[in-house]
């Protein structure tokens, strides 16, 4: 497992973040809060996370970070 | 009740007419295995399989020669247990309720990858003498073909204790059973699996009342948001990760959802909190420690 190089690679992609190893979960910490396009980041950490060892890879959803898509509803309808 | 249901689509898609013929000539041989035992008691944990299995039973056997028993213990959640009641009261399903002690057993405590032998072990030591007490000649569970390919180490102290799995001898998959459950109105049709609470902790970290409480109260916690297919909270210590289906991942990784989800989580005493960025995967802790290889 590299954290390290993962990291860097999506660093590369355009989605700077700290990577934490749990044994082959890496848990993603983003710079700068909650990330500015999710689902760009979860199709990048899923594709490159097993070149890297890893089984599962998780975003830390970090405290404080909302706030970029104010008014979407909490409940389905 | 709490029966989380997933999309109402769903459940009237589990199988096409030529699979549904099959199906529902499973279900009368099954009836028919049923009633040639005479009388059996069923481990009822309120999943769709001992579901499906205890309705059929009360019905081919009728209450005097069927017994539901329940082993309640700190790692069947609560919720579960609820719906298990829900079902036997709404079907006339006679039930039993029995306490178990796998928390108090070190071996089982210690949580290896065998850990639901220990489990499994103590729930049909319980479960034996009472069909023995009551004269009912076979003991079964909801063992299904699709399970018989996973790591699953209750199913050697289910043979041990001479449990039969009639829904694995008679080839019942998962689709199977829940598309006969649709027939048959059950509310568990499509609800998602609930494995028992120990199996959100990886292998080799304690189980304890308090982790299991953790998670128990984690999941309520996001149940409450309107979270309602195939949800999971796996423990890491200090970090929660959270498993979520396919169709609901997307919509709780925008930031205001995001930051619901952690604050429920956070609220079951998690410092740090986690979406799996590849959502729900059954036995995904068997991957993560390496006792099963990933599915491809």
């Amino acid at each position: 497992m590299s954290a390290a190089a993962l990291a860097a690679e999506l660093a590369a992609a355009g989605h700077p973040c700290r990577v934490e190893a749990f044994e082959r979960l890496a848990v993603l910490v983003p710079h700068g809060g909650h990330p500015p396009d999710p689902a760009a980041l979860r199709d990048a950490a899923t594709r490159l996370a097993p070149r890297h060892g890893f089984t599962h890879v998780a975003l830390e959803l970090l405290e404080g970070a909302a706030g970029t898509d104010a008014g979407a509803p909490l409940h389905r309808g | 009740m709490h029966l989380p249901l997933l999309a109402p689509a769903a459940a009237d898609s589990f199988l096409d007419e030529r699979a549904l013929v099959l199906a529902a000539e499973k279900e009368r041989r099954l009836l028919a295995w049923m009633r040639e035992r005479h009388s059996m008691l069923l481990g009822f944990s309120g999943g769709v399989d001992s579901a499906y299995l205890a309705v059929l039973a009360t019905e081919a056997l009728g209450v005097g020669r069927f017994l539901a028993v329940i082993g309640r213990s700190a790692s069947y959640p609560a919720e579960q247990w609820e719906s298990a009641r829900a079902l036997a009261s709404r079907f006339g399903i006679p039930v039993l309720e029995v306490g178990t002690e796998e928390m108090q057993d070190p071996r089982y405590a210690a949580n290896p990858v065998n850990r639901c032998y220990f489990c499994k072990t103590e729930l049909w030591r319980r479960l034996a003498p009472i069909a023995r007490e009551r004269g009912l000649r076979t003991v079964i569970d909801g063992t299904n073909a699709d399970d018989l390919g996973d790591h699953r180490p209750g199913a050697r102290a289910a043979a041990e204790q001479g449990v039969e799995s009639p829904l694995a001898l008679l080839g019942f998959t998962k689709r199977e059973i829940r598309a006969r459950s649709t027939a048959r109105a059950l509310p568990t049709s499509a609800q998602p699996a609930s494995p028992c609470l120990s199996s959100r902790l990886p292998y080799g970290m304690a189980v304890t009342a308090d982790r299991l409480r953790q998670v128990e109260h984690a999941e309520r916690a996001l149940r409450a948001l309107g979270i309602a297919g195939d949800l999971r909270v796996r423990h890491h210590g200090e970090l929660a990760r959270v498993e979520l289906g396919p169709e609901e991942l997307g919509p709780w990784m925008t930031a205001i959802r995001a930051a619901a989800l952690r604050r429920a989580v956070a609220s079951a005493g998690f410092a740090r909190v986690a979406l799996d960025l590849r959502g729900f995967r059954s036995g995904s802790l068997n991957v993560l420690s390496g006792v099963r290889a990933e599915s491809r």
